[in-house]
């Protein structure tokens, strides 16, 4: 009985304890799943359309041996590059760095195009990065490829990929409704330009603007292999780029997208400029030797009003040689 | 002692809390980076040395099949094909020369690990060393040995890489081999208008058919008309033809023709059939044209009836 308390005592001597433990449960609900990593698709984020609003040609194909004249020649017939960038815009660049893997497997955009297209954009007045979420070690892939010094040589920055970039974004497609995408880059840009390489693709048969957006993509996003073509076309939709410069100085003929044999790489010596993503891809895969109706997603993407698989006959349509 | 009694249960609180601030930070780095992997822990028989012939192995992961799309996505369904089991990748520095990147596949078998340098080889000369295969073209070398597949790039792009191949020969010798030996059934595949260097291995869903497994092909130049000749490896039994023939009829094939062991028909604008004789299952695939077809697979069947009696 000696060791009996008061009702005042015990309360006394409970609230402190069990103040504390109060606390450090309501901390730990607050601090736990903070989305440092991605997670969920509630609350998605939306991405802005980059393209212009004053009327352009929807391709401009230039070809040449000497690439970066043909890229220049493309430009200007597009209307000049003051036409697509204005003073102080923030210009995102999404080259196809995805494998580190040198220039010449023609896994990658060519460095000198890449370049050239931060060279044109920073005379125009712009802000330029560039961004790839790469299969491999980011890092290494910019090096290895060669874009890191392209773009630093040109006066850009690279922009690797964090994980707190990544936030949950709408996509609106048939197949992605939303999706785990480095939004920060997105949420930067007032432009946006794709330069994807031409190459073969094992699982959708060809890798060209349309496929080079899942760069942009975080999450697992290798389980879209199950659905690549609506999920490349759904992509397609996402982003509406200021510009696309198809880079078909090297052609990744077969074993792509990783490439490896230089006999399955030839050069192309072709540059196509454009705003019709359908059409830049219908005509890249004729660089492949492919018919647009051999890639669904290229059916797809017509069959959503995306462009026209003609691509002789788009708006503005011109070939040149330089 | 009661004070400290209490001070260390007042702590146990914020303990707690700090472990959970601590843990909610945590980044997930295999969001972004490659598994790095304890070699010897995950793949014990495969163990290249550090250092061969002035080479230092650097950056060095080993993918298993199911991760292998974290080094080669897209490409990765082409090797899990033929079985393979993973990919060791690595770079080679040596002073005097470029850097090279390494690829190392373990395949099901030998024959897959053959059919996949067969694949990539296609029609560039191939150089034999004891049990190595090899193709060596412009900072670009493949070699194959027993179920590995070898597969090295120079980051430079470069006519003369001669000097790789002793490296490719130690590291391609510094695997442990089975002592299987080939089991291509080459008798079986007529020497007879086949086209140099076009054999195959496909382990499973040849040509899109699930029924079609472990065959063994070839292609032939029959007075001017190519088509793709296959074995199934093994004794077969009706079960795989009666497989087959419901896939013919399942995937819409048209000007089906058949009697009880043999059956053909027109699919995607060429045309395929297949039979069995002697617990043999064997067929014709991709011919152009019906009349093609019978004439490939009148000499074929002929070759393989021979066989059987011989």
């Amino acid at each position: 009985m000696k060791n009996k308390i008061s009702r005042r005592e015990f309360i006394t001597k409970i609230v402190p304890p069990v103040a504390l433990a109060a606390a450090s449960a309501g901390s730990g609900i607050f601090f736990h799943n903070r989305r440092l990593a991605p997670r969920g698709t509630t609350e998605l984020k939306h991405i802005p359309d980059y393209s212009i609003k004053t009327q352009a040609p929807a391709l401009i194909i230039a070809h040449g041996t000497n690439t970066v004249l043909a890229l220049k020649a493309a430009i200007n017939a597009m209307g000049g590059i003051n036409k697509f960038i204005m003073p102080g815009d923030k210009v995102l660049i999404k080259p196809n760095c995805a494998f580190d893997r040198p220039p010449h497997t023609g896994a990658t955009t060519s460095p000198p195009i890449v370049e050239a297209c931060v060279n044109l954009c920073r005379s125009a007045g712009a802000v330029v990065r560039v961004f790839d979420n790469p299969i491999n070690n980011p890092h290494g892939c910019f090096v290895k490829s060669g874009i890191l010094a392209a773009t630093e040589k040109a006066g850009g920055k690279i922009w690797l990929p964090e994980q707190s970039m990544v936030a949950p974004v709408f996509i609106g497609g048939q197949k992605l409704s939303g999706w785990q995408v480095f939004y920060e880059p997105l949420k930067w840009a007032d432009k946006v330009i794709g330069i994807p390489t031409v190459k073969s693709h094992n699982l959708c048969g060809a890798s060209l603007s349309m496929k080079n957006w899942y760069g942009f993509l975080g999450g697992a996003r290798n389980s879209l292999h199950q659905i690549i073509d609506p999920a490349v076309a759904d992509l397609g939709a996402f982003i509406k780029p200021t510009l696309i410069i198809l880079d078909g100085s090297r052609l990744l003929m077969k074993n792509g997208p990783t490439g490896g044999s230089p006999a399955d790489v030839k050069p192309g010596n072709v540059i196509a400029v454009g705003t019709d993503p359908v059409a830049i891809d219908s005509f890249g895969a004729s660089l492949l030797n492919l018919r647009d109706t051999d890639i669904k997603y290229l059916q797809l993407a017509r069959q959503a009003n995306l462009g026209n698989t003609d691509w002789k006959r788009v708006s503005g349509f011109r070939e040149i040689t330089v | 002692m009661k004070n400290i009694t209490k001070y260390i249960i007042l702590l146990i609180p914020w303990v707690i809390l700090a472990l959970i601030i601590y843990k909610g930070r945590q980044v997930n780095d295999a969001f972004f980076i490659p598994p790095q992997m304890d070699i010897k822990n995950t793949l014990p028989e495969i163990i290249l040395p550090e250092e061969i012939l002035k080479w230092k192995r650097h950056n060095t992961s080993w993918f298993p099949a199911e991760k292998m799309y974290e080094k080669i996505d897209g490409r990765d369904q082409f090797f899990q094909q033929y079985g393979a089991s993973g990919l060791l990748s690595a770079t080679w520095q040596n002073n005097n020369f470029p850097e090279w990147d390494m690829l190392l596949y373990k395949l099901k078998g030998i024959d897959e690990a053959n059919a996949v340098f067969i694949n990539n080889a296609e029609s560039m000369p191939v150089k034999t060393d004891d049990d190595i295969k090899w193709v060596l073209d412009r900072g670009w070398l493949i070699a194959c040995r027993d179920c590995f597949y070898l597969e090295m790039t120079s980051i430079t792009e470069s006519t003369n890489t001669q000097y790789i191949i002793p490296l490719a020969q130690e590291i391609m010798n510094s695997l442990p081999v089975s002592g299987e030996t080939n089991k291509i059934q080459k008798i079986l595949l007529p020497k007879t208008h086949k086209i140099a260097n076009s054999e195959n291995f496909i382990s499973e869903d040849a040509f899109g058919f699930s029924s079609l497994q472990n065959i063994h092909s070839a292609e032939y130049n029959l007075n001017d008309t190519q088509s793709t000749r296959f074995i199934a490896d093994g004794n077969a039994n009706k079960n795989i033809f009666r497989a087959f023939t419901n896939e013919l009829f399942e995937y819409g094939a048209s000007n089906i023709f058949s009697t009880p062991n043999m059956a053909g028909g027109e699919m995607y604008g060429s045309w395929i059939i297949a039979g069995i004789t002697n617990n043999k299952f064997y067929g014709i695939f991709n011919a152009p044209s019906q009349q093609s077809l019978l004439s490939h697979w009148n000499e074929f069947s002929t070759f393989i009836k021979k066989q059987n009696e011989k």
